[in-house]
């Protein structure tokens, strides 16, 4: 399924809150007028100027074992992942999905643009990318429910214990050349801002996330201890 | 009377710097220029002003995009410095920077390279997805005295290993800093590097430390 996501309105609001948050702006400190400017006119360029898209499948899942996922067109390698698919209970499939908003929003930088401006126009792209994510997994996660299934959060390659390399797996499920987005043969995708992601679907996901097995107090860390006991 | 007065020129030039206040910066190289102190100094202000400013990174109080204010204000500074001497950039310690091959991240370099280039290294900024033997080539070429390499994926960070085995082979002196989201200290380390910086806030002080180390055959 191809989506086009649209940032609205509403979510311009978010980005804006999101970008502040991310470049360390929290409640007690005010970026002041000359940040804001730049801030707001790089969100204003990367909300017009993204070319957002999305696309995601799901596939039935072959087997399970305690390294890894078996799915009709790959192997998700990750112990950590295939034991938050082996607790999952009834028939399990894997959504593979993919958002970008393209290489547009570069051209708002201008030429010899101050590393300033740089970082704020980057950090307004890498959260509109997200929030196209998450537009994205709202979609897919509608039709999940529509069905009486549950979904895991979102896990992606480099999380955790899945090796960046494994992109491909994604790659092989979802033809992203219909979105504009290639893998490089560093495993990186191309446009820069893209996500892309897997998550399980069953009867019951008791894990939503590997979070769940992991002491580590990492930052991409998405539950916390106390939930997970 | 005119020391008196000197100070406060430069002690305005340093808060304009610190507060990223370009207004002030410009009054304060004004009346420093009227009172004629000697360049050096000026600069030494500007350099003790962004300096302020770095040091603020370490306290939750200053986000990065302040401190990028600050440079961009110091810069405005160096320029006029540089007209009003009739001179183009000064000489530093030469230093080489790039992202390495297949990685077109370039905004950390970016960020790193204008910290080095404004606390008196003479940059040579080789841009992103830089293959092996361009390092090697600018680092021959520039006699360079550092070597910054910058990777933002696992993947491309593969790379740093040989380039630095291959950079100590033909430069032995050049010391070899490493930075990147997938790395840290034990996997500099490792791959034979001389030093590791996580961020900017400590880029500068970790370099002297590997210079240091170097210079003085210590082990890391």
């Amino acid at each position: 399924m191809i989506v086009k996501p649209q940032l609205g309105a509403e979510l311009i609001s978010e980005l804006h809150k999101n970008a502040l948050s991310t470049l360390g702006y929290q409640n007690r400190i005010a970026p002041g007028k000359d940040i804001e400017k730049i801030l707001s006119e790089s969100i204003d360029w990367v909300a017009q100027s993204s070319n957002a898209r999305g696309m995601y499948l799901a596939e039935k899942v072959a087997g399970i074992n305690k390294k890894e996922i078996i799915t009709e067109t790959g192997v998700i390698r990750s112990p950590r992942f295939a034991r938050l698919a082996g607790l999952c209970k009834g028939k399990r499939s894997v959504v593979f999905m993919i958002a970008t908003i393209g290489d547009e929003w570069k051209r708002g930088l201008g030429t010899d643009a101050s590393v300033l401006r740089q970082l704020l126009f980057d950090t307004a792209a890498s959260e509109a990318v997200e929030l196209v994510a998450g537009l994205v997994e709202r979609q897919w996660r509608a039709e999940v429910e529509s069905k009486g299934l549950k979904a895991s959060l979102r896990f992606s390659p480099g999380y955790c214990d899945w090796d960046l390399k494994q992109q491909s797996v994604i790659f092989n499920a979802l033809d992203a050349r219909n979105i504009g987005v290639e893998l490089t043969k560093y495993y990186l995708m191309i446009p820069e801002k893209t996500v892309s992601a897997v998550a399980v679907i069953a009867q019951d996901v008791p894990a939503p996330a590997p979070c769940a097995f992991c002491r580590k107090d990492c930052v991409w860390r998405k539950m916390s201890y106390q939930s997970k006991r | 009377m005119k020391s008196e007065k000197n100070k406060e020129a430069l002690n305005l030039i340093e808060k304009a710097v610190q507060d990223h206040n370009a207004k002030e910066l410009n009054q304060g190289i004004d009346e420093a220029f009227l009172q004629r102190i000697p360049a050096n100094e000026i600069r030494q202000s500007l350099f003790q002003g962004l300096e302020l400013s770095r040091k603020k990174l370490f306290t939750p109080e200053a986000p990065l995009p302040q401190f990028l204010l600050s440079l961009e204000v110091l810069h405005q500074g160096l320029k006029r410095l540089s007209s009003a001497e009739g001179i183009g950039k000064s000489g530093g310690i030469p230093l080489v920077i790039g992202v390495v091959e297949g990685d077109p991240h370039d905004l950390g370099k970016n960020i790193i390279s204008r910290i080095y280039a404004a606390s008196g290294y003479e940059v040579y900024d080789l841009g992103t997805q830089v293959p092996v033997d361009a390092f090697i080539s600018s680092v021959k070429e520039k006699r360079a005295k550092v070597l910054a390499l910058s990777s933002m994926i696992s993947t491309t960070m593969a790379q740093m290993p040989e380039i630095i085995k291959r950079v100590k082979a033909e430069s032995p002196d050049t010391v070899i800093m490493v930075g990147g989201a997938p790395l840290d200290i034990n996997l500099a380390k490792s791959f034979g590097a001389d030093g590791y910086a996580e961020s900017a806030v400590t880029v500068l002080e970790e370099t002297e430390a590997a210079m240091e180390r170097v210079s003085a055959k210590e082990k890391w």
